[in-house]
Formats: C-alpha cells, structure tokens, sequence
C-alpha cells in the first residue's frame, strides 16, 4: 500500500462518518429553517437579479421568493428525511443539489460559508451508506470497533485544512499584523471587558489586538495542519491530548468569534466546532451516542415489524398511513403561510411517494412504513423550527421594509399586517409593526388609518417613542397641535435626547398661535439643547433656534444664529433655504 | 486490525479506488487552485471561493455615484440617478460595497432597458480600511449597445 492508499483508504472507526452525517444534517436543516429562510424576502423584486454564474443567469427563471423558499424548505425536509429514515446517496446528492443552487442563484446569499457547506455535503454524499445496524457491534465491548473505508471523511478534513489555509494566508500584510483590521471587525463594548482585564495586567490595547491578530493566524494554521494529520490516532492514549487540545483551541478560537461578534457569517463557527468534535474527540467518546442510535433503531424495528406482515392488513394500513401523511405535508405547508411553502411541502410528499412505492415494488413494505413516518416527522420539524421561531415575523417584516424602499405601499401594508399577526408575545416588534404599517398609509396618503396604526402601536408599547413621534407628527399635518404637543412630549419622555423630537416640540412652541401653548423660552431651551446635541451642523435645527430667539424678542441671538445657518446651507448647497434664511432675518443674502 | 470488521465498496472493488482516487486529485486540484484566481491578482475584486475571511480586505468604504441621460422634449438631459430609488435594498447594498465589475455591468445592462433612458453611467471609488486606493471603477452603458463599456465621456 502507496502513501497515496494509506492517507486515503486506511479504515478508521465507522462511527464517526455516522454521527458525520447525522450531526451535519441536523444543524443544517436547523440552519436552513431558522436563517437562511428569513433572506427569502430579497428576492423577486423590480425584476432584478445576477447569479453566482453567468451560465446560471442564461438557463434559470427569474429567482423570486417563492422559487427560494421552496428550494431552502424542501432542502430541509430531506435533510431531515435523511436523519430519521436514511441518508441514502440519492437523498444526500438531492440536498447537495437543491442547496447549492439556493445560493448560488443569486448574488444575495455571498457569503463563503455557503461554498464551505456545500463542499461538506458533496463530502457527507460520498461517504459510505451507514445505518445504525452497521454500528451494532458497539454495544458489545468484547467485539472490535466496526471500521469503515471512508475516502470522503479525510477529504473532509483536508478541505477544512485548505480553508483555514487560506483564511490564514490572506491576513498576512501589514494591516492586520498590527491590529488595525481586526479593531475594525470587533463590536467594541463586547470587547471592552476583554480589553480592561489586559489593561489590569499593564498591557496596551494596542499590543492586545496585535496578540489576537497573530494569535488568529497561528490558530489557523495549526488548525489545519491537525485536519491534514487528523487519522484514528485520536484514541490512542499518547496522541489524545493532543487531539484534545486542538478541539479546545478551534472552540476557544470559533466561539470566540461569535462573543466578540467580530462579523455576521452565519452559523459557520457552529458548523465548524462541530466538525472539530467529530474528528478530534476519540471515538470510544462517541460510543454512548452511537449505541443509543443502534438501540433506538432496534426498538424501531421491532416496533414496526407488523407492517412487514402478509396479506391485506399491513398493506392497507401503510396506504392509510401515507394518505394521512400526504394531506399532513399539504396542511403543514399551508399553515407556513409563507411563499413557496406548499410547493415546497407538495413536492416533499412527491418525492416520499416515489421512494415509498419503490419500496412496496421491492416487496419491503417495512422500509416503506419508515419512510412514511420518516417524512411525516421531518416536516413537522420543520413546521415547528418556522413556527416556533420569529422566522416568519422577521421575514415580513424586513419584506415590508423592501416594498416601503420601492415605493410599494399596499404591498408593503399587507407584508407588515402578516408581521403583526406573527409577532405574539413579542412586544416590541408587534408594536414596530404597526408603526411601520402606519408609515406606509402615510406615503399612501390615508392619514387617518396611519393615525390608527400609529395608536396601535403605542396601546401595544406605550413607552415606544418612535410612535410617539410619528402619530405627533400626524396630528400635526392634520392641524391638532395639542395633541402633536403631547405625543411629541411623551416621545421626548422615553428618548430624552432625540434631536427631531426636540426640534419638533421646539418649533410648535415657539409658533403655536395659542397663547396658551406658545412658550419661547422653553423652545429656546429645547432647541439649544438639540443644536449641542448636533453639535450645531443641523441646518433644521438652527432654524427652529433662530424662529425661538425671534418669539422670545432675542433679535441679536437670531442674526448671529440666522448667519450660521445660513452659511451651512450655503455649504450643502442648499441656496434657497439660505436665501429664506436671510429673508427671515431681514437681511439681504450675500452675492455668492 | 481485525480484517472482518472493514467494509467498504471502495476496499472491494479496486476499479473503484481508482475512481476514487481521480475524483480526489480532480477535487483537491480545483480546491488549492479555485483561491488562488484571487490571490494572484486575476481577480481582486471578487474573492468569492478564496477564503479571505477577516482579512484587511474586506473592510472598505466605497462611494458610488451613477448619471443618467433621458430624453426629454427631444433634448438629451444628463442627470443624477438615485440608484435608492431604482433597486431594492438588498441590491442597492451589494452594488455599493461589492466594487465587483459584473455586478455593475448586470445594473447598467438592466437599468438602459427602462423607457426613456439613452445612457447610464457608474462610478465607484472604494479604499481599504489601511488606506489603500482600489482601482477606480467607470462603466457606462447605452441602450443601442447595452453591453457596458469602460467610459470616459457622454455624448
């Protein structure tokens, strides 16, 4: 046997390709219901998109919600099939497949680790077809662990190797030697008590991200020269802390990432720890997990054995079990309420009734009453990951914000009504989504309705000071400057240093033709405070000042005011509101 | 190593290991390779399938700005074009930081098929977060040849 042989072909212990599959699938199912699909919402719109390939562009339809949505739920129903039933190759290169085209058909999902994922399944679907009956002699301690030929595990390996190559070799220059990149990726009040624990020991903050950027590159490398080495060498003693010790660090370097929120990737960090796990950790640890599998599926087998009884009986339970399955999938897919959910549910129960009847055609009527009930399960999973989630709130919500951007008011309407009928106990964004509804009956000139929406809002969360602000403003447009003041007041309540909300209060104060609610002095003082709050650049803001200094009778407080605005209109470029400027204080404006 | 606890169709069938075995050096080969289109400079502003991840080059602030000519009363107009106004927010982001070339060749070819429009031009200027300067980016398209090209000036 050639190096070449040796490195690719030795057999290691088949339990870790085993839980490799069931562990990758699980966390992509859960990744694909409980993230991804909540980008379904960029796509479809103002007929605009660019694929990963241009190949692509020429032979796909438009990609819209509804193609995405389905792609990403169907993906995750096999996914699912694929932990319940059997990760069998065609269900495995099906979920390749279908997700490698749910990225790849738009430009919107860039992110590397979507290419990583789908290297791990092209790898996850080139290892051999284990089931749980491969592993029974696991539960036997006197028998030798069952080993399997797994080419595709180490290939594995050696693809994580190669990223963490790369994402080492492209730190190496200057910038990221000396800290600076890595300052500018960090949340800095996540990181502050990192910071102040160092400060404690006398070492700079400097030195602190110039340790963490070489300390990165290092971890990587040593990272992927363990993958490129990672063999069964795990469980022997003399190699085990060794092992041992690079899970630590990839947990230590991964989890950290997600603490420091050093940037938004998904769950790669997750998807990472656990691929350290399954090739790190010793075999002999996985043994528990692996005899509960053997065990379950025993039961299972037992449990199930009535259907591969003769005659009529089990035959016509299985066809009754599958039509209850089928109308199951549909009802599921339609209670997702989201596009392209029934088709994605439509198509899943296809599929099962292809795989099911090509069982009852092989004469194995119990792997066909697995699959069922295999089926049946994942997409009640799904239907709780969406359901139980904010998944759906989030989706219309940010769809509602798309159509807003594009002027699609009625759109935008109904996308936010779905947001508020899914928010539930979550308070502020049932709130925040009846103000955005709000929002959109403004631009779509009903202001009454906006009011109602805006009130809404603020019965849900009275202590919401956008709210506030919006129904003040409305009531404003609509001439009742009473109730503007209060809802001005009470934004200015909740967010005290909000400058419209202060400008706002300032202006009526300082115009109101109600004596009663005319107060310049009090406008001075709130139109001061929101000109030291922008540090006097706000053109708006100076003007409110200007109009309170003229009600309180401070004429030579408006000119010096009047000038400065003047002349950061003039800067923006904003001539007509300079000339008004000067109008107002009487002056003439200056020849440019 | 006991032999009767080893399966696999690979073990059993040695025409499959070569087939294997090809797979695995046709897979490794476009994996060290595919990154390396970055790194060697063929193309440096797309570093998809290149694993840069939290390098230096990922932190950049672009500035774009796009014109449009219209017809109107029979005269040629140039004017600002509020790409805000035009492409959804998700694209709008993508355009705007990506400094990728095929993503502003898409917009303009998209954008020219809309009425009234003559010609479209895009300019995106974006510096890394140490300073450095990124190769300017000025496409402009029309509607006779919607292919974008590299452009200097407007009719």
């Amino acid at each position: 046997m050639n190096a070449w042989n040796r490195y690719w072909y030795t057999p290691l212990a088949s339990v870790r390709p085993y839980l490799l599959i069931k562990s990758v699938l699980a966390i992509f199912a859960l990744d694909l219901c409980v993230l991804m699909l909540r980008r379904g919402h960029w796509y479809g719109h103002a007929d605009f998109n660019i694929a990963h390939f241009r190949w692509l562009d020429t032979l796909q339809p438009l990609p819209t919600q509804t193609s995405y949505n389905c792609v990403l739920l169907l993906t995750a129903i096999l996914a699912l099939v694929g932990i319940f039933y059997s990760a069998n190759r065609l269900i495995l290169v099906l979920i390749l497949t279908l997700y490698t085209y749910s990225w790849s058909m738009s430009l919107h999902d860039a992110f590397q680790h979507h290419y990583f994922i789908s290297l791990v399944l092209f790898c996850v679907a080139c290892l051999p077809n284990l089931c749980a009956n491969d592993l029974s002699t696991l539960t036997d301690r006197n028998r030798p662990e069952p080993m399997h030929v797994a080419w595709s595990f180490r290939l594995l390996g050696v693809t994580i190797a190669i990223v963490y190559a790369y994402a080492a070799i492209a730190k190496i220059d200057a910038a990221w030697f000396s800290g600076f990149t890595l300052q500018q990726f960090l949340r800095p009040a996540r990181f502050e008590p990192i910071l102040q624990a160092f400060a404690f020991c006398g070492v700079s903050e400097q030195a602190v991200y110039r340790l963490l950027a070489v300390g990165t590159i290092v971890i990587e490398l040593m990272l992927a020269g363990t993958y490129l080495i990672a063999t069964d060498f795990q469980n022997r003693s003399r190699y085990r802390v060794f092992y041992l010790g690079m899970w630590a660090l990839a947990l230590i370097f991964h989890l950290g990432i997600e603490i420091a929120g050093i940037q938004n990737i998904g769950w790669f960090s997750f998807y990472m720890i656990l691929l350290a796990t399954v090739f790190f950790f010793p075999s002999e640890c996985f043994r528990p997990l692996a005899i509960g599998f053997v065990r379950m599926a025993s039961w299972f087998d037992r449990a199930s054995a009535w259907s591969a009884g003769r005659g009529a009986g089990p035959m016509l339970a299985i066809l009754l079990i599958a039509f209850v399955v089928i109308i199951g999938l549909f009802a599921e897919g339609r209670y997702l309420d989201l596009p392209g959910a029934t088709y994605a549910f439509g198509f899943s129960a296809l599929l099962m009734i292809a795989f099911a009847a090509n069982h009852l055609l092989r004469a194995r009527p119990q792997s066909a009453y697995c699959c069922l009930l295999a089926w049946g399960t994942a997409g009640s999973v799904v239907l709780v990951a969406v359901v139980g989630t904010t998944v759906r709130l989030d989706y219309y919500l940010q769809l509602g914000h798309d159509y807003r951007h594009l002027g699609q008011w009625t759109a935008a309407k109904d996308a936010y009504q779905k947001a508020a009928d899914y928010a539930g106990n979550d308070l502020p964004s049932a709130a925040a989504a009846q103000l955005h509804m709000g929002r959109s009956f403004w631009s779509a000139e009903q202001p009454q309705r906006a009011i109602e929406r805006f009130q809404n809002a603020i019965r849900i969360w009275p202590g919401y000071p956008e709210a506030h602000y919006n129904l003040a403003i409305a009531f404003h447009q609509s001439q009742q400057t009473h109730k503007a003041l209060v809802h001005f007041r009470e934004a200015l309540k909740y967010r005290p240093d909000w400058i419209p909300a202060l400008n706002q209060t300032a202006k009526i104060l300082a115009v109101a033709p109600d004596t009663e609610l005319k107060n310049p002095d009090v406008a001075i003082t709130l139109a001061e405070r929101a000109a030291h709050l922008s540090g006097g650049q706000n053109v708006d803001v100076l003007v409110t000042l200007v109009i309170a200094y003229q009600a309180a009778g401070r004429q030579k407080m408006a000119l010096s005011t009047g000038k400065r605005a003047a002349a950061l209109a003039h800067r923006d470029g904003n001539v007509e509101l300079a000339q008004k400027i000067y109008k107002r204080l009487g002056m003439v404006a200056p020849a440019p | 190593m006991p032999v009767d606890n080893v399966s696999s169709a690979v073990n059993a069938r040695p025409g499959t290991r070569i087939l294997a075995s090809v797979l695995i050096a046709i897979y490794l080969a476009v994996q060290l390779l595919l990154p390396l289109r970055y790194y060697s400079g063929a193309s440096q502003a797309d570093p998809r399938f290149s694993w840069r991840m939290f390098s230096s080059t990922g932190q950049k602030h672009c500035l774009a700005k796009a014109y449009e000519i219209i017809r109107q009363d029979g005269k040629l107009l140039e004017r600002p074009l509020q790409l805000d106004s035009v492409l959804p927010r998700s694209w709008l982001h993508i355009l705007k930081t990506s400094h990728q070339q095929n993503v502003v060749e898409e917009f303009l070819s998209w954008y020219c098929q809309r009425p009234g429009i003559v010609q479209v031009r895009y300019e995106s200027d974006c510096t890394l977060a140490d300073g450095t300067q990124l190769p300017r980016i000025r496409l402009e398209s029309d509607r006779k040849a919607p292919l974008p090209r590299k452009g200097e000036s407007l009719p």
